[in-house]
């Protein structure tokens, strides 16, 4: 256990550190304990994403620190509606549910329905991306010199039921 | 997988390619488009493998030896045509089987 000087005083509520560490005084700040949260926070890449509690007693005074799993974002958890611009010629008739997932740094949208999928560096661009891959899709499914198969038959089914010309 | 992958399948398959905002793959079967894919531009794009893999209709193992020298374009053929997806290399056109030819 990491110890540091830091003297007795009443509690405080949670302090803010780096994303994803939740500190919690047991005492205002002071010069001292202020100290100490620097020397936690520096043992943070020791410790990697895991969830781990530290805790620092000085005098009867206690400090912890919580890393969570992972960094708090704002990036939706598991899914998120796609509700963009498909171009002038087309429009949505409902929003459209992907699945988020990170993989290797990207943000990866699929569409389970129809295991349609776009990737992109943030959430914003690979909806941006899904949306020109819709597009793009749903124009050679309805092209009148494509003849499909039956699963790519039951895809513009499904693009049909959320997706209409605009003309 | 990456784009040396994407290329292996692309042409094994003899995907008939199209580039607009993405690159776009189909696999054309008698006249009858059957499975798509598709990429984003540029060399260092991640490639989702589970979703291309799925886009093919293809499981874990088959994909890995698509990718590898195992499954080639007749064996995809193969595996559609199980699937109900394409007809059957030995059937009519309308699905049917064809007679046994007798050797006498």
């Amino acid at each position: 256990m990491a110890t540091a000087e830091i003297a007795p005083v009443v509690k405080s509520p949670a302090t803010q550190g780096p994303p994803g560490v939740t500190t919690t005084f047991t005492e205002p700040e002071t010069g001292k304990n202020q100290a100490a949260r620097e020397i936690l926070f520096s043992l943070t890449p020791q410790v990697g994403d895991k969830t781990i509690e530290i805790a620092v007693e000085a005098e009867g005074a206690k400090l912890s620190v919580t890393l969570l799993d992972e960094t708090p974002s704002a990036r939706p958890e598991k899914i998120v509606l796609f509700a963009g611009r498909l171009g002038p010629n087309l429009r949505l008739l409902k929003p459209i549910p992907l699945d988020v997932s990170m993989e290797e740094g990207q943000v990866v949208l699929t569409w389970a329905e129809t295991d349609d999928f776009a990737c992109g560096a943030n959430t914003g661009e690979t909806l941006d991306r899904f949306g020109h891959s819709m597009r793009e899709l749903y124009e050679h499914l309805h092209s009148h010199d494509v003849a499909l198969g039956v699963d790519l038959l039951r895809v513009r089914d499904v693009l049909d039921r959320y997706i209409t010309s605009a003309r | 997988m990456n784009l040396r992958d994407f290329n292996i399948i692309e042409n094994k398959l003899r995907l008939q390619t199209r580039d607009g905002k993405h690159h776009f793959a189909w696999f054309v079967h008698n006249g009858v488009t059957v499975a798509r894919t598709m990429r984003s531009h540029g060399n260092n794009k991640y490639l989702p493998e589970n979703s291309i893999r799925k886009q093919l209709h293809l499981t874990t193992s088959q994909f890995a030896e698509l990718i590898g020298c195992q499954l080639q374009l007749d064996g995809y053929i193969r595996i559609l045509a199980d699937k109900g997806l394409i007809a059957k290399p030995d059937a009519n056109p309308d699905g049917t089987p064809k007679p046994t030819q007798s050797s006498s």
